[in-house]
């Protein structure tokens, strides 16, 4: 799973410069999810491959498009300060450019992930005999609601710990420098 | 300064017949810069003064590199050229004293040197005691003299302001202009100022250069001899700006 969210990030970020790309992507962002897992386990099988690879394809178009967002919002001003300094074009791109993306390339993993827990359900439901989306089917199959209940539950807290023991502190530490001080703003 | 090697009499500047064009879309060629000529003193402090819009800050990019003329010749004498902008333009995720350092962090490595030169420049614009300050933290004065320590960080012989106090507030503004001219007499740079403020011109420089409109060109040099420190409501201050005044209203 996760490794479908670095592989979106990173296929995000590598094709950034291709228009023709666009519309790839914006097919990928409209076949539904479903048909991703479907073809996934017709083409490589009823495993947990099947499963990593349909939640890459279903992430990437939704990852890369918030990326593509990012770069175009770069401030090309603090780029020409680099140049008028004359900092390295990597230095540019590590110091400038990669800063100001990383707010998007976290909200895409945010949202990857997401994604990659529906997937992930639907095709554990469809097509693995374990996991959670297979639990639910099993329970639904045998009209427990309090064991769909347990398990929807359990599914809650894995992402609520995510949420607040993963993305709230890296956020929070990347993007400290936007609490201000007002005090400090009327000091001259 | 402590580091950036020799101190040598380095940072004249001299452009002879330069032109810049710009060529359309539609083919056509249209004429920005018509062949600018003037020479600036190392160690002077020299503005260039023209209405928005003019192609002052042109003359700028060229000096600076980041753009290229179409002929003439542009000669600098010395390699370094700290550059201070409109905006501040600093990296809002670094802190202070990171963004002074910037553009110093490819050449040294050693971490306490780059930040004993943070400290030196932080001091020299009046913000010692701000390094771990984020920039939205600070008021837009304050901005732009960590993008005027950012600019003297490198050591440069030359210093290149592009209407650096015309976003600030006034009184700002002459805070920081009465801040620069003790940082010029301190250090020593050679500084060519843009401005499309008269007062602003004749109060800081030496020489002014007066730009006209479309095409540019230097129509006018004009120097001011009096003495530093300047004091705002000299009166010999207010009569060298009227005549300016009265001559750009005749152009």
């Amino acid at each position: 799973m996760v490794l479908g969210v670095t592989t979106g990030t990173i296929m995000g970020l590598s094709r950034k410069g291709a228009v023709f790309l666009d519309s790839w992507v914006l097919v990928g962002l409209t076949v539904p999810a479903i048909v991703n897992s479907i073809i996934c386990l017709l083409w490589l099988g009823l495993n947990d491959r099947a499963a990593i690879v349909a939640i890459g394809t279903a992430a990437f178009p939704a990852v890369s498009i918030s990326i593509l967002q990012g770069i175009k919002g770069i401030d090309t001003q603090l780029v020409s300060m680099g140049q008028a300094f004359h900092l390295s074009r990597s230095a540019i791109i590590r110091k400038i450019i990669f800063p100001q993306l990383l707010p998007h390339i976290l909200a895409s993993m945010r949202y990857a992930l997401g994604i990659c827990w529906k997937i992930c359900t639907t095709v554990e439901l469809i097509g693995m005999s374990s996991g959670v989306g297979y639990q639910l089917n099993y329970w639904f199959g045998l009209f427990s609601m309090t064991q769909v209940f347990a398990w929807t539950l359990l599914f809650l807290l894995v992402m609520f710990a995510i949420e607040y023991l993963i993305f709230k502190p890296i956020e929070k530490r990347l993007t400290r420098w936007r609490t201000g001080v007002p005090a400090l703003q009327w000091a001259q | 300064m402590a580091h950036g090697g020799s101190c040598t009499a380095v940072g004249a500047i001299t452009l002879k017949n330069v032109s810049k064009e710009h060529v359309l879309a539609g083919g056509g060629r249209l004429s920005v810069l018509e062949s600018i000529s003037f020479e600036v003193a190392d160690h002077s402090f020299t503005s260039i003064l023209g209405p928005s819009g003019c192609g002052k800050s042109t003359i700028l990019n060229l000096i600076a590199g980041l753009d290229k003329h179409s002929s003439g010749e542009i000669k600098i004498d010395g390699a370094r050229v700290g550059l201070v902008f409109q905006q501040p333009r600093l990296l809002n995720w670094r802190t202070v004293a990171d963004n002074v350092v910037l553009p110093l962090e490819g050449q040294l490595s050693d971490k306490a040197a780059l930040r004993v030169i943070a400290q030196t420049y932080r001091t020299l614009v009046g913000l010692a005691g701000h390094e771990d300050y984020f920039p939205l933290q600070l008021s837009g004065g304050m901005q732009q003299r960590v993008a005027i320590a950012r600019a003297l960080a490198i050591d440069p012989d030359v210093l290149l302001m592009d209407e650096p106090f015309s976003g600030l507030d006034e009184i700002t503004a002459r805070k920081l202009r009465q801040e620069l001219l003790r940082i010029w007499q301190d250090t020593g740079k050679t500084i060519l100022f843009v401005t499309h403020s008269i007062a602003e011109s004749v109060f800081l420089s030496q020489q002014v250069l007066i730009v006209s409109e479309k095409p540019a060109r230097i129509f006018k040099s004009t120097k001011i001899d009096l003495p530093y420190p300047r004091q705002y409501g000299d009166i010999r201050l207010f009569e060298i700006e009227t005549k300016l005044t009265n001559e750009f209203l005749q152009l």
